[in-house]
């Protein structure tokens, strides 16, 4: 009787955690971010060309690394989006979707994660953890995006999920070890992180892991590692391997850098990801990968991340706090040694340790305080957490970071659409590529695409580092303008207003056609019909 | 029993070497003496309240000292009055939020919600207490200069040297839970508190919590010590 009621409650928080996810990882997810950028178009388009022809944007039969702009993205998301395109045709939701189930599935593995640690005093504490994960502007952030950090946080998630469970159920371990070396193949941070984590994790419970009756799993699990990382072994010598050594913080060192120096400027970079300041109150500085006015936590969370760190050292010698301090000291490493001073796409893995540390301050207030106390303190943080996240998410973000999500695109694209007899020059020089949002939104052919922009690079594909923005595709063409040349030609040249100013549109007889704003009334391009005559 | 040092010797030594061996104490010399005094004052106390010795009193009167010297010398930044570019982006802000009302029958009750967030005054100093709290509690300030990242507008000098951070997180998180230290703590959090009311734009930044940092990184260094020097000696 006692067990189906217990069944019962957790199935009521399950639901729970469920409809406040799909309420906000779903909501207007086509709508906001306002825009599309440019790393959701490319899995989007390379997705819909994978589909159609069975190679990518540059004609490569299904490749172990997507070359993109150079970037070389590990796999799995985008090969993953190829059955939500093909059931949603191309279009904005079908590329973010996939990104927003991995966030609210990550809700699930999290509350599963907390339940198994029998760390918590109170079993509300497993919920309540749950759905403050779910509200959480980190996790929001990155899944409600096409691309593809929070699908690799789910597989890492699972895998510390299984990891933790193996040191009571080693078969356990075989699953963690499927769905950790899996989340190596979703984005570049558990590339290096995963290595590290298993390796740390083998040290710390080796007396456990290296019993003689677990070596038959260990031996099964290790073969499983190997077989699934042959890709990465065989592409391991190619360019295509560390495409971004040049985000490494410490390769151009020039004298300044002696030895002391890079020590401080590790650990500073690597504190910062434990910093009051960076997790509960600054957003990431850059404005494309961050929420207006708003941290990666909400500021009152700084009370439980404390009280939560201090349980973890109080309990430092039980198996659940070496496992979470592993986990805090080692997912900030990959973030860390970039140049980037808090880099939350590359820092999501610190997300799962860092919650479970606030959980177990929330846990701490629960067991400390009385219910009449502690109940509408919660209640009333979740309401206040959910209109800071109102505010700031779904208001001001859609209209404030529109350009920078590249808002307006679609527009240009659908100005192309309504005259195939002109050329289009957009200009490039103060914007990123557009080439491929155009394709996603003109949902150019692949085959054509392929053939007309895919030459030279897919005979050195694993090794053509190198990104030219010059695109000549359909009837549109995407560099610089040269104006000594490009007004002698009949064409619409294409650029924000300081691309073309109205002065030059004057000096040079350019007939304005049409401007696309952004919400906040900026232009963001404007288009003008040369006059060669 | 593990291994210690005779007396308090090991406990002095680093409180002396943190005490004169950071960049803040020198500055604070060179800017106002009597600060200095104050500051060197408090940390000894500070130490000594930590291991038992020093009377509570004494500790709060250097404690009121400090606290109306960061008052007197600290530039008073209001909470609430906006500048030019605040008003900008209150007035861009407020054309941003959708209208909000809930319909009672024929009724609608039109909620200001803009208004609220972006208007009030209560709101704006809300906004601003916390971005003064997140300063002062960020570690990053005391030991890298607020690197990696500095504020914008704010001359980031050096504080402590970073390889202390070890010592004043240990120092801190093996003294947090006692009740001895009840007294304590809750004077960091009124100083804390104090300086996200009236920041902390200052030459010397936030010196009032100078004494906490030098006693706790002395405690947590003599721990550190004393436990390498034991697992040294037992291995032996």
């Amino acid at each position: 009787m006692k067990k189906n009621k217990n069944i019962l409650i957790e199935i009521i928080a399950l639901l729970a955690i469920l409809i406040v996810g799909i309420v906000i990882f779903f909501y207007k997810l086509d709508k906001i971010p306002s825009g599309f950028y440019i790393d959701e178009a490319l899995p989007g388009y390379n997705a819909y060309a994978l589909l159609l022809t069975g190679k990518d944007e540059f004609g490569k039969n299904f490749p172990m690394f997507l070359r993109f702009y150079g970037s070389y993205n590990p796999p799995l998301f985008t090969y993953l989006v190829i059955p939500w395109v093909a059931s949603l045709g191309l279009n904005i939701f079908a590329v973010r979707a996939p990104s927003a189930l991995a966030g609210l599935l990550s809700g699930l593995v999290v509350y599963f994660f907390l339940k198994n640690s029998h760390f918590l005093k109170r079993k509300l504490s497993v919920f309540l953890g749950a759905i403050f994960f779910v509200i959480t502007p980190w996790i929001i952030l990155h899944s409600r995006v096409g691309y593809e950090v929070s699908l690799a946080f789910l597989l890492f998630c699972l895998g510390c999920l299984f990891l933790w469970q193996a040191l009571t159920k080693p078969n356990r371990l075989i699953l963690a070890t499927i769905f950790l070396s899996f989340s190596t193949y979703a984005a570049y941070a558990e590339r290096f992180l995963v290595p590290m984590v298993v390796v740390g994790f083998a040290l710390v419970f080796r007396k456990v892991l290296f019993r003689k009756s677990n070596l038959k799993i260990l031996k099964i699990s290790l073969l499983i590692f190997f077989v699934s990382q042959i890709p990465h072994l065989l592409l391991l010598t190619t360019p295509a391997f560390f495409p971004k050594a040049n985000l490494w913080g410490f390769e151009s060192s020039t004298g300044i850098w002696d030895k002391f120096g890079i020590i401080r400027e590790s650990l500073s970079r690597y504190l910062v990801y434990f910093s009051p300041r960076s997790l509960f109150f600054l957003p990431d500085p850059d404005p494309q990968r961050s929420i207006p006015d708003l941290s990666v936590f909400y500021p009152w969370m700084l009370v439980p991340y404390l009280l939560g760190i201090y349980t973890f050292w109080k309990r430092r010698n039980e198996d659940f706090s070496k496992f979470v301090i592993l986990l805090l000291a080692l997912t900030p490493i990959p973030a860390a040694f970039t140049r980037d001073p808090f880099a939350t796409h590359r820092a999501l893995p610190v997300l799962l340790p860092a919650i479970v540390v606030i959980v177990a301050g929330i846990d701490l207030v629960i067991k400390r305080l009385k219910f009449r106390i502690w109940f509408p303190l919660f209640a009333l943080t979740f309401g206040w957490s959910l209109i800071l996240l109102w505010r700031s998410y779904f208001v001001i973000l859609p209209v404030e970071r529109a350009r920078l999500w590249g808002y307006g695109v679609s527009e240009l694209a659908e100005e192309i659409k309504q005259r195939p007899e002109e050329n289009f020059l957009i200009d490039e020089s103060r914007t990123k590529a557009t080439y491929i949002n155009l394709a996603f939104f003109l949902k150019y052919p692949p085959e054509k695409f392929q053939e007309e922009t895919g030459a030279g690079i897919k005979d050195n594909y694993y090794s053509s580092l190198d990104f030219n923005s010059h695109y000549q595709f359909a009837n549109i063409e995407t560099r610089g303008i040269t104006w000594g040349e490009d007004i002698y030609k009949p064409q619409i040249l294409v650029g924000d207003e300081l691309v073309i100013s109205a002065q030059q549109a004057k000096e040079h007889s350019l007939e304005e056609v049409f401007e696309i704003k952004d919400p906040m009334g900026r232009v963001v391009f404007r288009g003008y019909r040369t006059n060669p005559r | 029993m593990g291994f210690k040092f005779k007396k308090d010797y090991l406990g002095l030594i680093l409180l002396f070497l943190i005490l004169f061996g950071n960049f803040w104490i020198w500055k604070a010399f060179s800017f106002n003496f009597p600060i200095f005094i104050l500051l060197v004052g408090a940390s000894v106390l500070a130490y000594r309240f930590i291991k038992g010795k020093g009377k509570l009193l004494g500790f709060l009167f250097f404690f009121v000292l400090i606290v109306f010297s960061q008052w007197k010398t600290t530039s008073p930044t209001s909470l609430t009055v906006l500048l030019n570019d605040d008003i900008r982006l209150r007035d861009q802000r407020l054309k941003e939020y959708p209208p909000v009302f809930i319909k009672v029958g024929s009724k609608t009750l039109w909620i200001p919600v803009a208004h609220w967030f972006e208007g009030r005054k209560e709101t704006i100093a809300v906004f601003r207490l916390a971005n003064n709290l997140s300063e002062v509690i960020d570690p990053n300030l005391y030991f890298f200069a607020n690197h990696p990242r500095e504020r914008v507008g704010v001359s980031e000098f050096e504080k402590f040297p970073f390889i202390l951070f070890p010592f004043f997180f240990v120092g801190i998180i093996t003294t947090v839970g006692s009740r001895r230290f009840r007294n304590y703590f809750l004077s960091l959090v009124v100083i804390i508190l104090l300086l996200s009311l009236f920041g902390n734009k200052n030459e010397l930044g936030p010196f009032a919590i100078f004494p906490y940092i030098t006693s706790l990184s002395a405690i947590g260094g003599e721990r550190l010590i004393n436990k390498a020097l034991h697992f040294v000696l037992k291995s032996k």
